[in-house]
């Protein structure tokens, strides 16, 4: 059976990638070697990977490693936070441009820097570890003003930072 | 090259190119950011460039990577300063200054640890750079009379040596690189004039200026994979940024150390010097090797010393100071000397030199061994930048460490967690300038996402990022070696430079496939 988890997954992921490249490179024109079309070398690549992908695979499947490669802990919670402050940051953005679902957001305002940052400090800095006491909010705050003051005054980021009406 | 090549007018081309309050002032924040990154457990100069890579773009070539190759040599001064004091190495090409240094400081001759860390670091850079300024256009010549199959296989050996010396399963490593490769050629692809990869809902987002190939695709994959992906890893408590957890009560006070103000004497000076000479040799050679840099650097000349000074007093490991010097002189002669490659070749042996290669690319540079011949005022001008860069961390660490130092220290008193928020903020800024209405913020998002799920897999970014960068260099040349062989796959075993750069290639693959067990990833 699966005698490293670890590597398992890494080759699946892997074989899963390198094959779907592969099909979406074979999509585009593929050429011959002394013609290549935009397809030819991603198409190799996206097999080779694939091949890499089974050796792995091959690997997890053979050689018991320590403790089966058991990933004992994911850590998927925070990272979820904080690519939700994320995609906050991004809604705050004018999300009514958005490819595909860019129809859903009609008319939704532009809400601006200060409530993206605001949104993303809330879903990163609360939790374990290092505690959050005050001295952490201040210091979070005040390095995330920081931050936003230089990238709105000398680097002249065009985004405003208050809430805008939609553009009509 | 028909002109007469000519040291003295090129390099005074280059001091005139930084000889301006802004290039300077550009060198100085460099070395200041790199320098407090440095000094930060866990946090680099990877993570410092991949922060400052949306800031510059909106520079010109030259003043952009001043500022970002400032970074690099200034984390080499700035970690030495924890490890020395506080036992607490704030860059991972100075755990080896710790062995040593910091027992020093316990004697109470913290003061020389200090500035010996700093001389050693500083002569090596300077014998280094002047090391890169004469050996540089000899290499670009070389590379100019490489035709594109050479230049196809030496970046295949480049990647093929990157992901030998990179730990961990060499498999995954290759599988990396190669997906790396992929995302490298996702986007616009000049020759045919099609958006690969691309649905058609986003085209109009992945045209010239937003695609993955022209530059954002870099900054956010910098930012996914070097920022978002370590923090996260940091905030679930798996703290593969703090190698050494940070222990916050020793921060503000250190007992046992002192003598801050110590200098060493006539007699340790010339004590240290064999070992200030091995440590830069063996530095500026491995810092041109693929997969090397400032970190292999220290850590082979450590064991070099270890071998070399056995006879002396007291042993290394308990504060010789030939410990402290080998490891130091090392990481900075490697900081330079990896620019070789990078700028000759357009060859980047590490993450560092990837990233600054991949600005490089923001800029419309070309990199390769035209980038001396097109862009001379940048090339040398980088090289002059180093040597200034260099004497800056040399006044600040030396005459005025009495305040450079504690303040520098004193960034370590920062809540982790706050500064942790504070970097994810300047990422999510950063995305946010890259393209309207959140664009990059998206691309970072799933970046960060892909590089987080790698990661716990055992997968290294570096290897992804070096095929990323290295991806469009090498269909070109691909390309065009077959176009000019009509097909022919057999002219990588004709031509015999080709044919000897492809048996290193697979001599490399021979040596790990044939290697009985590898270091496990730490």
């Amino acid at each position: 059976m699966i005698k490293n988890l670890q590597d398992f997954l890494a080759g699946l992921l892997f074989l899963v990638l390198g094959l779907g490249f592969g099909w979406a490179a074979s999509r585009h024109a593929l050429g011959s070697a002394a013609n290549m079309g935009p397809g030819y070398v991603p198409l190799l690549l996206g097999l080779l990977l694939g091949l890499l992908g089974l050796l792995v695979l091959f690997k997890a499947l053979t050689f018991e490693a320590l403790g089966g490669g058991r990933v004992r802990h994911w850590g998927f919670g925070p990272l979820l936070r904080l690519l939700g402050g994320l995609l906050w940051l991004a809604l705050c953005s004018g999300p009514g441009q958005w490819p595909w679902v860019g129809a859903w957001f009609q008319g939704w305002p532009t809400l601006g820097l200060a409530a993206g940052v605001t949104g993303l400090l809330l879903a990163v800095v609360p939790g374990e570890p290092g505690g959050t006491g005050g001295r952490v909010w201040l210091w979070s705050l005040g390095l995330a003003a920081a931050v936003c003051i230089l990238w709105i005054g000398p680097l002249g980021l065009d985004f405003p930072l208050w809430p805008t009406r939609a553009a009509r | 090259m028909g002109m007469e090549f000519s040291w003295w007018d090129s390099l005074a081309q280059g001091l005139a190119a930084v000889w301006s309050w802004q290039a300077l002032g550009l060198i100085a924040l460099g070395v200041l950011v790199g320098s407090v990154f440095g000094v930060l457990p866990g946090l680099g100069p990877v993570a410092a460039i991949a922060l400052l890579l949306p800031a510059t773009l909106g520079l010109p070539s030259l003043p952009a990577l001043l500022v970002l190759a400032g970074v690099y040599y200034g984390a080499q001064y700035g970690g030495s300063l924890p490890a020395i004091v506080l036992d607490q190495p704030g860059e991972a090409s100075s755990v080896m200054t710790s062995h040593d240094g910091h027992p020093m400081a316990l004697q109470g001759r913290a003061g020389v640890a200090l500035s010996l860390a700093t001389l050693s670091s500083f002569a090596a850079g300077c014998v280094a750079i002047v090391f890169v300024v004469l050996l540089a256009p000899g290499v670009v010549s070389l590379g100019l009379q490489f035709g594109s199959a050479e230049r196809f296989l030496l970046l295949v050996v480049g990647l093929v040596g990157a992901t030998v010396l990179a730990s961990g399963s060499f498999l995954k490593a290759l599988a990396m690189t190669v997906l790396g490769l992929l995302l490298g050629l996702m986007g616009w692809d000049v020759h045919t004039g099609t958006a690969r990869f691309v649905p058609e809902g986003l085209e109009p987002w992945m045209g010239r200026h937003h695609g993955l190939t022209d530059g954002v695709g870099f900054i956010a994959l910098a930012l996914g994979f070097f920022v978002v992906a370590p923090v996260a890893a940091e905030l679930a408590g798996l703290s593969s940024l703090a190698p050494s957890a940070p222990a916050r009560e020793t921060v503000s006070g250190t007992p046992g150390v002192s003598g801050m103000a110590t200098r060493p004497t006539r007699q340790e000076l010339k004590d240290a010097l064999p070992a200030l000479l091995r440590g830069t040799g063996l530095g500026a050679v491995l810092g041109v090797v693929p997969g090397g840099g400032a970190l292999l650097s220290s850590l082979a000349a450590y064991r070099l010393e270890a071998v070399v000074s056995r006879q002396r007093t007291p042993p290394l490991g308990q504060g010789n100071l030939r410990g402290v010097v080998a490891p130091e002189a090392a990481n900075n002669a490697g900081a330079q000397t990896a620019y070789l490659p990078m700028l000759a070749l357009g060859l980047p042996p590490n993450t560092v030199m990837a990233l600054l290669l991949g600005a490089l690319g923001l800029h419309a540079i070309e990199p390769g061994p035209s980038v001396m011949s097109v862009q001379p005022a940048l090339f040398w001008g980088l090289l002059v930048s180093m040597w200034v860069g260099n004497l800056l961390l040399l006044m600040l660490n030396l005459p005025l460490a009495r305040w450079w130092a504690p303040a520098l220290l004193s960034v370590l008193r920062l809540p982790r967690r706050a500064l942790l928020a504070g970097l994810l903020v300047a990422a999510g800024l950063g995305a946010l300038a890259l393209g309207p209405h959140g664009w990059g913020v998206w691309l970072v998002m799933g970046l960060g996402l892909l590089g987080f799920v790698l990661q716990r897999l055992g997968c290294e970014g570096v290897a992804l990022l070096l095929g990323f960068v290295l991806a469009p260099g090498l269909e070109e040349q691909l390309r065009r070696t077959l176009q000019l062989s009509r097909g022919d796959w057999f002219v990588f075993l004709e031509r015999p430079v080709s044919a000897l750069l492809l048996m290193v290639a697979i001599l490399l693959l021979l040596v790990v496939v044939l290697q009985p067990r590898r270091r496990a990833p730490d």
